[in-house]
C-alpha cells in the first residue's frame, strides 16, 4: 500500500532540499561568479496496484547550476579585451596627460628656449640675455630628460607588472588545474560539484583577464585553458608555466616566455590577450613610439643647434663648439647572434632621420637592413667601413667584428636621445652668437660700395679666418688677395675661404674691401639671428616638415594614441556590460524570484506536513476502532 | 520574460552612477580650468594646432619685444644725427660769419672757442650710449666707446658690422649704421677743386661743380696757372699724369671766369701766381672730425698777408662744400632710420593684428563656452541625483520586507 507517511515525507525532504537551496542562492546573492541553483524535483514512481499506478511521492533528481556556456565563453572573451584595453588606455592616458600637462609638458620650456634666442638675436652682447639663455636651454635640456625618464619609469614599471601579472596567472593556473583533478573526482553521473564549478569559472574568467582564454571541455569534467593563439595554460590537471624572461634585444627589459620540459621558449607579443598582452601591446604601440618621437625631437635639435652653433663665434673669438651633447643610436646586437658584429652608429642627417627603429641582418655576405617594425627592407648605401659606412636613415654604421650569418642587430636611431639630451655650456661668454668673420669697406674708398651681407658657408674652410682683400680694378671687375680678376656685376656675390657676401652701392676702380676674422667681444648677432629661426627650418622628413612640426605631429600623434584607446576602452565597456548583465539574467540571483520561491516551498512543506498529521489521524482512527 | 538578478542591478546602477560622476567631475575640471582640452586626448588635432599656436603667439610676442627695441635704438640714433645736425649747421654760420672781413681778433677767439664746443659736442654725440651699456655707433664693437681721440685726430676702433634684427615674421630691420659710415666716410667720390698748398698767389675759389655729370672722366686733374706773358696768366688743365688735354683745354685767366673741362666747371677770383694750381679729383670720404679740426685751423688763419688769406677763404669755400655734403649725408642717414622705424612702426600693426586672430583661433579651439559647460554641469548634476533617488528606491523594493 503507498505509504502515506513515506510519501509526505518525501515531500518533506524534497521542500527542505529545495528551501535550502534558496536559502544557499539567497547567501551567494552577492557572491561574484555565482550561479544560481535550482533543485529539479520527479515524481516519485508509483507502486502498481492492479487497478493502477497510486503516486509515492517526490524526489530530488538533480540540483542543476543555472548556466550558459556560450555566455560564459563571451564573458571570457570581453574580460580580456577589456584588461587588454584598459592597460593600453591607462598607459597612453598617462603618457597623454605628462606631455599635455602645463607644468610638465614640453611646450613650454621649448617655447621660451627660442624665444630666449630671439634675445641673443636682438642683444647679442647683453649678458644677462646670454644668460637668460643658457637658463632656458638648460630648462629645455631638463625637460627632454625628464620627460625621457618618465617615459623609462613606465617602461620599468610595465616590467614589474609583467613579471607580477605572469606570477598570478601561473598561480591561477595551477589552481584550476587542481580544480579540474577535484571536480573529475566529485562528479558522479549527473551530480555535479556546482559550487566548484563556479569556483573554477571565476578562476578561468580571472586568468582570461590576465592572459584572454579558449575554454575546451573534457568528457571527465575537466576544463582545459588556451590562450588566444592556442599556447595551453591548462590541460587536465597539468598547468604550464608562463615566465619573464629577458629581451634578447634589450637586455634590461622583460618579455614573455613559458616554461617547458626543453627550456624556456619566447613566445610572440601578440600570443596572449588580456593584461598581459595589453602590456606588452602598450609598449609596442604606445611607449617605445613616444619614446623615439620625443628623442627624434631632441636629436634634431641637438644635431641642428649644434651645427649653427658651430658656425659662429663667441665673445673670446673663439669659433663655437657643441652647444647640445649629442645623442648617439643605441646599437644592441641580439642575444643569439654567433658572430662579434657591433656597428658604431651616429647620426649624420636630419631629413631622413625617421626614429623608427631598424634591424641590420646578416646572412653571411651581405648586410640589409629592416625596419624593426614592419619588417620591410630599407635602403641602405655604403659598405660599412669607416670612409664608406652604411647609410640607413640618417645614421651612418660603422661596422667592427665579424657578422656570422643570420646574426641581428637592432639600432634604435633615437630612442632614449631625449634621456641623454645635456647642455654642455655653462659660460655664457662660450655662446657663438656672432659671424667668424666681419668685412668693412676702407674708409679711402671713392665709390659708395658698403657691405650689404655676409654669410659663411663652410665654417670648415681652414683659410675661413685668414684676412683677405678685395680689391676692384674697375667697377665691373675685382681681385681677391691679388688672383684672377673676376667680373661683377651689382649684387653679384663675392665669396672665398667659405664666406660670401655682397655690396650695395657702386664701388669704383681701387676700392678695397676687407674680409677678416671677427674679435672677441663682437655684438655681431650674424649667428644668433639664425638660432631663433631654427623651429621653423624644414630640417625633417626630407625638408618637409620644421621641428615645430615635428613637435606638433608628437602631441597630435600621443593625444590620437590615448583619445582612441580611451574610446575602445569605452566601447568595450558597453560591451561587457552587455555580456555580464545577459549572464546576470541567466544565472544571477533575483530576491524576489527567491522569496516567491521560498514562499512557494513553504506552503508546499507545510501542506506535506498537514498531510503527515492527516497519515497520523488515519492511523489513530484505526486505531481506536481496533480498540473497541 | 527578462530575468534581472538583484546583484546585476546594483551592479549597473553603481557602475552608471560612476559613470555619471566621473563626468561631473570632468565638466567641474573643465571649468575649474576654463579650458576645453584638460589633455591632447581630448581632441588630438585641436591640441597640435593649439600647441603649434601657442608658440606663434610666444614668438609674436617675442617680435613685439624686439621691435620696442629696436624702436628704442633707431628712434636715439635718430635723434642723435637730428643733433649732428644741429652742430654742422651751427658751423656753417660760424664759418660763413668769420669770411666777412669785419671780425675783430676777440670774435674770432670766441669762435673758436665755439667750434671747439661744436667739436666736442660732435664727439660725444658719436659715442653715445643706447642705455642698455652699448654704443648706438660702433658697429658690433660697441662695448667701449668706438671714437677716441688722439693727436692724429679722431680714430674709429668700431666695425662696420650692421646687425639685422627680426620684427616679424619674415621681416627684418637694420640696426644703426656703423659709426664709420655716419662720421668718417662722408660722400665718397664727390669731386672737388682743392688748392695746391704750396700755391703763393691769391686766387681763390669762387665756384665749381658739375655743369654735365655724364661728361666726366673721373682723373686727377690739375688746373695749372702760368703767365708765359708777364701780366697776362693763362690757364691750363692737365690729366692725371700732368699731359694736356685732348682737345687741350687752355685759355687766359679772368677772374670769375668759369674754366670747365669734361662736364665740371670751376671759377676763381683773384690773382693766381704763375705756378699755382688747383687740382679737381675724386676725394674718399670726409671724416667729420677732420673737417671741424680743418675749420678750426681756417679759422685761426690770420687775415694777411692776402696769400696767407686766400688759403683760409680758399678753405672756407672748401669747408662750407663739404658741411653741405655731410648736412645731405646726415640727412639720408636719418631718412634710412627713418624708414628703419616706420617699419618697425608697421610691423607693430601687423602684429597687433596677428596676434588678435591667433589669440582668437586657440581661444576657439581651446577655451571652454561658459554657457555651455554651465548647463552641461547641471544637467549631469541632476541626472546623477535621478539615478541615486531612483537607486535608493529600488533597493528599498523587496519582496522579504513584505513577508
Amino acid at each position: 500500500m503507498p505509504d502515506l507517511l513515506s510519501t509526505s515525507t518525501s515531500g518533506l525532504l524534497a521542500f527542505q532540499r529545495t528551501l535550502a537551496t534558496i536559502s544557499h542562492n539567497v547567501a551567494n546573492a552577492n557572491t561574484e561568479g555565482y550561479s544560481r541553483q535550482r533543485v529539479e524535483l520527479a515524481s516519485r514512481l508509483g507502486q502498481n496496484l492492479g487497478y493502477g499506478y497510486v503516486g509515492s511521492g517526490v524526489k530530488v533528481e538533480d540540483i542543476t547550476r543555472i548556466t550558459d556556456s556560450f555566455i560564459f565563453t563571451r564573458a571570457l572573451d570581453s574580460k580580456a579585451e577589456i584588461a587588454r584595453l584598459a592597460q593600453i588606455s591607462a598607459m597612453a592616458g598617462r603618457i597623454d596627460v605628462s606631455f599635455s600637462d602645463g607644468t610638465s609638458n614640453l611646450g613650454r620650456p621649448w617655447s621660451a628656449f627660442f624665444d630666449a634666442a630671439q634675445g641673443i638675436a636682438v642683444q647679442p652682447a647683453s649678458s644677462a640675455a646670454r644668460e637668460q639663455f643658457l637658463a632656458d636651454a638648460g630648462a629645455l635640456a631638463h625637460r627632454f630628460r625628464s620627460l625621457d625618464a618618465e617615459l623609462k619609469e613606465m617602461d620599468f614599471e610595465l616590467d614589474r607588472r609583467l613579471e607580477g601579472n605572469i606570477a598570478r596567472a601561473n598561480d591561477i593556473s595551477a589552481e584550476i588545474a587542481r580544480l579540474n583533478t577535484e571536480i573529475a573526482r566529485q562528479t558522479s553521473g549527473d551530480a555535479q560539484p556546482n559550487d566548484l564549478l563556479d569556483q573554477r569559472e571565476k578562476l578561468v574568467g580571472e586568468v582570461a583577464k590576465l592572459t584572454g582564454a579558449l575554454v575546451q571541455m573534457q568528457d571527465d569534467g575537466s576544463m582545459n585553458v588556451f590562450t588566444p593563439t592556442g599556447q595551453a595554460l591548462v590541460v587536465g590537471s597539468v598547468a604550464s608555466r608562463l615566465t619573464a624572461v629577458t629581451d634578447p634585444f634589450r637586455p634590461e627589459r622583460r618579455t614573455l616566455g613559458v616554461s617547458t620540459g626543453a627550456g624556456t621558449v619566447l613566445l610572440p607579443s601578440n600570443s596572449v590577450g588580456g593584461e598581459i598582452g595589453g602590456l606588452m601591446e602598450v609598449r609596442r604601440s604606445v611607449l617605445d613610439p613616444a619614446l623615439a618621437q620625443l628623442g627624434r625631437l631632441a636629436a634634431t635639435l641637438a644635431f641642428e643647434f649644434n651645427a649653427q652653433h658651430r658656425q659662429g663665434m663667441d665673445l673670446y673669438g673663439d669659433l663655437g663648439g657643441d652647444f647640445f651633447s649629442m645623442p648617439v643610436p643605441r646599437v644592441a646586437a641580439y642575444s643569439g647572434n654567433a658572430g662579434t658584429a657591433d656597428f658604431a652608429a651616429t647620426i649624420v642627417d636630419t631629413a631622413t632621420l625617421s626614429g623608427r627603429d631598424f634591424e641590420m641582418r646578416f646572412d653571411g655576405a651581405t648586410w640589409t637592413a629592416l625596419d624593426a617594425g614592419t619588417g620591410a627592407s630599407l635602403t641602405m648605401t655604403g659598405t660599412g667601413t669607416l670612409a664608406d659606412p652604411f647609410l640607413v636613415g640618417g645614421v651612418s654604421l660603422v661596422l667592427s667584428g665579424a657578422g656570422a650569418a643570420g646574426d641581428r642587430i637592432l639600432v634604435q636611431p633615437t630612442t632614449g636621445a631625449a634621456g641623454s639630451l645635456q647642455l654642455l655650456i655653462s659660460d655664457p661668454n662660450r655662446i657663438a652668437a656672432a659671424l667668424p668673420v666681419r668685412a668693412s669697406a676702407d674708409l679711402g674708398n671713392l665709390g659708395n660700395g658698403a657691405i650689404a651681407s655676409l654669410q659663411v658657408d663652410d665654417v670648415t674652410d681652414p683659410n675661413l679666418q685668414n684676412p683677405a682683400v678685395i680689391e676692384f680694378l674697375d667697377a665691373s671687375t675685382y681681385t681677391i688677395d691679388g688672383g684672377a680678376p673676376i667680373a661683377y656685376a651689382p649684387g653679384d656675390t663675392i665669396s672665398a675661404n667659405g664666406w660670401s657676401l655682397t655690396l650695395e652701392g657702386t664701388p669704383q676702380a681701387g676700392d678695397i674691401f676687407n674680409v677678416d676674422t671677427n674679435i672677441a667681444g663682437s655684438s655681431d648677432n650674424g649667428n644668433a639671428r639664425i638660432f631663433a629661426l631654427i623651429d621653423d627650418a624644414r630640417v625633417l622628413d626630407a625638408g618637409n616638415r620644421s621641428l615645430n612640426e615635428a613637435f606638433q605631429g608628437m602631441t597630435t600623434a600621443i593625444g590620437t594614441s590615448a583619445r582612441s584607446n580611451r574610446e575602445a576602452l569605452d566601447a568595450q565597456t558597453v560591451i561587457d556590460a552587455r555580456v555580464q548583465s545577459e549572464r546576470e539574467s541567466v544565472s544571477g540571483v533575483n530576491l524576489d524570484e527567491e522569496a516567491a520561491n521560498m514562499l512557494r516551498y513553504q506552503q508546499a512543506y507545510q501542506a506535506a506536513s498537514q498531510m503527515i498529521g492527516v497519515a497520523q489521524t488515519l492511523f489513530q482512527s484505526l486505531l481506536n476502532s481496533v480498540q473497541r | 520574460m527578462t530575468r534581472i538578478s538583484t546583484f546585476g542591478v546594483q551592479n549597473a546602477a553603481v557602475a552608471q552612477m560612476m559613470a555619471q560622476y566621473a563626468k561631473l567631475a570632468r565638466t567641474q575640471n573643465q571649468l575649474s580650468t576654463g579650458s576645453r582640452l584638460l589633455t591632447a586626448a581630448d581632441d588630438p588635432v585641436a591640441a597640435g594646432v593649439a600647441q603649434a599656436l601657442d608658440r606663434a603667439v610666444a614668438e609674436t610676442e617675442r617680435y613685439g619685444a624686439n621691435a620696442n627695441f629696436m624702436k628704442h635704438r633707431l628712434a636715439m640714433a635718430e635723434s642723435s644725427l637730428a643733433d649732428v645736425n644741429d652742430r654742422l649747421n651751427r658751423l656753417s654760420e660760424l664759418l660763413i660769419q668769420s669770411n666777412s672781413a669785419a671780425l675783430s681778433p676777440a670774435d674770432r677767439a670766441s669762435m673758436i672757442e665755439e667750434v671747439r664746443g661744436i667739436r666736442d659736442a660732435l664727439f660725444a654725440i658719436a659715442n653715445r650710449a643706447d642705455g642698455e651699456g652699448r654704443h648706438l655707433f660702433g658697429g658690433a664693437q660697441d662695448a667701449t666707446a668706438p671714437f677716441t681721440e688722439s693727436g692724429a685726430g679722431v680714430t674709429y676702433n668700431g666695425d662696420q658690422t650692421v646687425r639685422l634684427t627680426e620684427i616679424a615674421n619674415g621681416l627684418s630691420v637694420y640696426d644703426v649704421h656703423a659709426g664709420s659710415e655716419v662720421f668718417m666716410r662722408v660722400g665718397p667720390g664727390r669731386v672737388t677743386p682743392q688748392p695746391d698748398p704750396a700755391n703763393t698767389g691769391t686766387g681763390v675759389l669762387d665756384s665749381s661743380g658739375f655743369t654735365n655729370p655724364a661728361a666726366w672722366v673721373p682723373d686727377n686733374y690739375t688746373v695749372l696757372f702760368s703767365e708765359p706773358v708777364p701780366g697776362t696768366i693763362e690757364y691750363e688743365v692737365l690729366d692725371g699724369s700732368n699731359a694736356p688735354l685732348a682737345p687741350p683745354v687752355t685759355g687766359t685767366y679772368v677772374p670769375d671766369e668759369a674754366i670747365s673741362f669734361n662736364g665740371y666747371q670751376l671759377s676763381v677770383r683773384g690773382q693766381p701766381a704763375a705756378g699755382d694750381s688747383f687740382n679737381v679729383a675724386e676725394r674718399p670720404g670726409l671724416n667729420v672730425f677732420d673737417m671741424v679740426d680743418r675749420a678750426l685751423v681756417a679759422l685761426a688763419t690770420p687775415d694777411a698777408p692776402p696769400a696767407v688769406a686766400a688759403t683760409r677763404q680758399n678753405e672756407t669755400y672748401l669747408l662750407l662744400g663739404d658741411l653741405q655734403a655731410t648736412s645731405d649725408h646726415i640727412v639720408r642717414v636719418r631718412a634710412d632710420l627713418g624708414t628703419r622705424l616706420n617699419l618697425v612702426d608697421q610691423s607693430d600693426e601687423e602684429r597687433e593684428a596677428q596676434l588678435l586672430n591667433l589669440k582668437s583661433t586657440l581661444s576657439g579651439l581651446r577655451d571652454l563656452d561658459y554657457v555651455e559647460a554651465i548647463s552641461r554641469l547641471n544637467q549631469e548634476a541632476s541626472v546623477l541625483q535621478a539615478a541615486q533617488e531612483s537607486f535608493t528606491r529600488l533597493q528599498a523594493l523587496s519582496l522579504f520586507d513584505r513577508l
